[in-house]
């Protein structure tokens, strides 16, 4: 595997366990993506021991052959240390999150004050999947609330299934930064 | 009010569009049913008017006192006098000549409930709606004839009795004479449901050229519309990009994102009237700018790469 510290261009796919992150990669890769493994020290009862993490990994290529690598950023608290090296250097973060879960709301701010701890000013873009599933669809109040809080920032609702709308993810997230 | 229309035209599209015509009738208390002619008696008639078969009908309803619309192909439009209409008229003007056969009034099917409407005469439909939406709202309908869209800005979708009601109404937001009123529980809960923003934006970039130039000048994008659904609307997304950065001269942002400004304008009526953008004088707090991260942004020949694999900067087509 790369060395995920390197110059390399990364883009990092953040979210709760079941959000459609893999489901995500997959979509934009033109490979299936790996789950690879890192190992990882952690602090346990003041010993150092040593875990693995598994996390989804998968590269697409630019034109000219260069790779883009895009990392899944796995939502377990106490995989949390890993969070500062996967998100080194990445360009963005797409952060996908499960509109029909109850705790969107939670979830969402959650995830976007961790993201800023560890990795300040990285930009952010979040989709929504699996508002077909929702009977009375709410596209609004979680890009309201964070309106309110002076975000304004890309929250689109997406299929993590299907191409043309997970590329539009990340045209927003370029867009954003351009 | 029952009403036994008969139709003696042929043609998928028309016959599509009678039936539409004649199910909008309900917002005027009328159910109208349609059938074929076969000469006995009904309320009205529908015949194509450049065909003999159509002056027999005609001839023979005449006779009977039966009201008939005929069906051209000379115009769009409708003649009350002749009572013929054009064949690709829009829906709402079918509505309107089926009132006019059947000697109904053309009325708000509530207009008790007309008091919260701004009618403005001459307001093409879609700015109506952005100068309602630029100030918080309730949920809405506009109405042009039978034409119904419910608007709910809160949970940010429209709602319309069908697919197709809903693809005539957008054709017909550049037009004037739509009415506003506030929704009454449940309007058009059981009919088709689309995203707001995606609608109005296409909307606003189908009618563009025929607006007047949107005024960006103290306005401010409150939100990013929601275009997760819809990749092919690229351009939308790039002026919405810009307008997060802060821009606020209309023909910059058209010259950034490479298109005339009349669509840059066309894109942004949508924006207003999905409720998107605000007046900039309403104090809300500020974006964050993003604390610059000029290190973490790709050098630009790499943007330039990502945006290519991406198709950041493919046109629509
Ligand atoms: N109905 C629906 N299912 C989705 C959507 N996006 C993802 N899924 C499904 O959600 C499940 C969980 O996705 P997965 O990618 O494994 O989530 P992860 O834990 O974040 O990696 C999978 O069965 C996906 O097919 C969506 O937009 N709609
Ligand atoms: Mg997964």
């Amino acid at each position: 595997m790369q060395d995920i510290n390197s110059s390399a261009v990364k883009l990092v796919i953040a979210g709760p366990v079941g959000a459609g992150k893999t489901t995500t990669i997959r979509t934009l890769s033109d490979s299936e993506p790996v789950s690879t493994e890192m190992p990882m020290s952690e602090p346990a009862m003041g010993d150092k021991t040593t875990t693995t993490v598994a996390f989804d990994f998968s590269t697409v290529m630019l034109d000219d052959g260069q790779p883009l690598f895009i990392y899944g950023l796995p939502g377990q608290e106490r995989f949390e240390h890993m969070w500062s090296i996967v998100l080194e250097g990445a360009f963005g973060v797409l952060l996908v999150l499960d509109a029909s879960d109850e705790r969107l709301q939670e979830e969402c701010e959650g995830w976007l004050a961790a993201i800023e701890k560890i990795a300040p000013g990285t930009p952010v873009v979040i989709g929504l999947t699996k508002t077909d599933l929702l009977a009375k669809p709410d596209l609004r109040s979680l890009r309201a609330n964070l309106a309110e809080q002076g975000l304004v920032l890309p929250v689109f609702s997406f299929d993590a299934r299907d191409k043309a709308q997970a590329n539009h993810m990340v045209r927003a997230l370029l867009a954003s930064i351009d | 009010m029952n009403v036994d229309i008969r139709v003696a035209v042929a043609g998928d599209e028309l016959q599509k569009r009678l039936r539409l015509a004649a199910g909008l009738l309900q917002a005027h208390k009328i159910e109208g049913s349609l059938r074929p002619w076969d000469g006995t008696r009904c309320d009205c008639a529908i015949v194509a008017a450049d065909d003999l078969y159509g002056e027999r009908i005609q001839d023979y309803a005449r006779r009977k006192q039966i009201p008939v619309l005929a069906i051209t192909r000379a115009n769009d439009r409708f003649d009350p006098d002749t009572a013929t209409i054009g064949e690709h008229a829009p829906l709402n003007v079918y509505v309107r000549a089926l009132l006019n056969l059947l000697k109904a009034e053309a009325e708000p099917a509530e207009p008790a409930q007309a008091t919260a409407a701004s009618v403005t005469s001459r307001t093409p439909g879609i700015i109506v709606l952005a100068q309602a939406l630029s100030r918080p709202s309730s949920d809405l309908v506009m109405a042009l004839d039978g034409v119904e869209l419910g608007i709910c800005p809160s949970t940010g979708t429209i709602r319309a009795a069908s697919s197709e009601v809903m693809l005539q109404a957008r054709q017909l937001l550049g037009q004037p004479g739509w009415q506003l009123r506030e929704a009454s529980g449940g309007a058009l809960a059981n009919g088709h449901s689309e995203s707001l923003d995606i609608f109005m934006i296409r909307a606003g970039i189908h009618h563009g050229e025929a607006l007047p130039m949107f005024p960006l000048e103290g306005s401010r994008m409150k939100c990013w519309p929601d275009l997760g659904a819809a990749p092919d609307l690229i351009e939308p997304l790039r002026v919405a990009s810009l307008l997060a950065k802060g821009h606020r001269d209309l023909q910059k942002v058209a010259g950034l994102t490479g298109i005339e400004p009349v669509q840059a304008s066309g894109i942004l009526w949508g924006f207003q009237a999905a409720g998107l953008i605000v007046p900039d004088q309403q104090k809300m707090p500020s974006p964050h700018p993003k604390t610059a991260s000029n290190d973490r942004l790709p050098a630009a020949g790499l943007f330039q790469k990502l945006a290519a694999r991406f198709g950041l900067f493919q046109k629509a087509s």
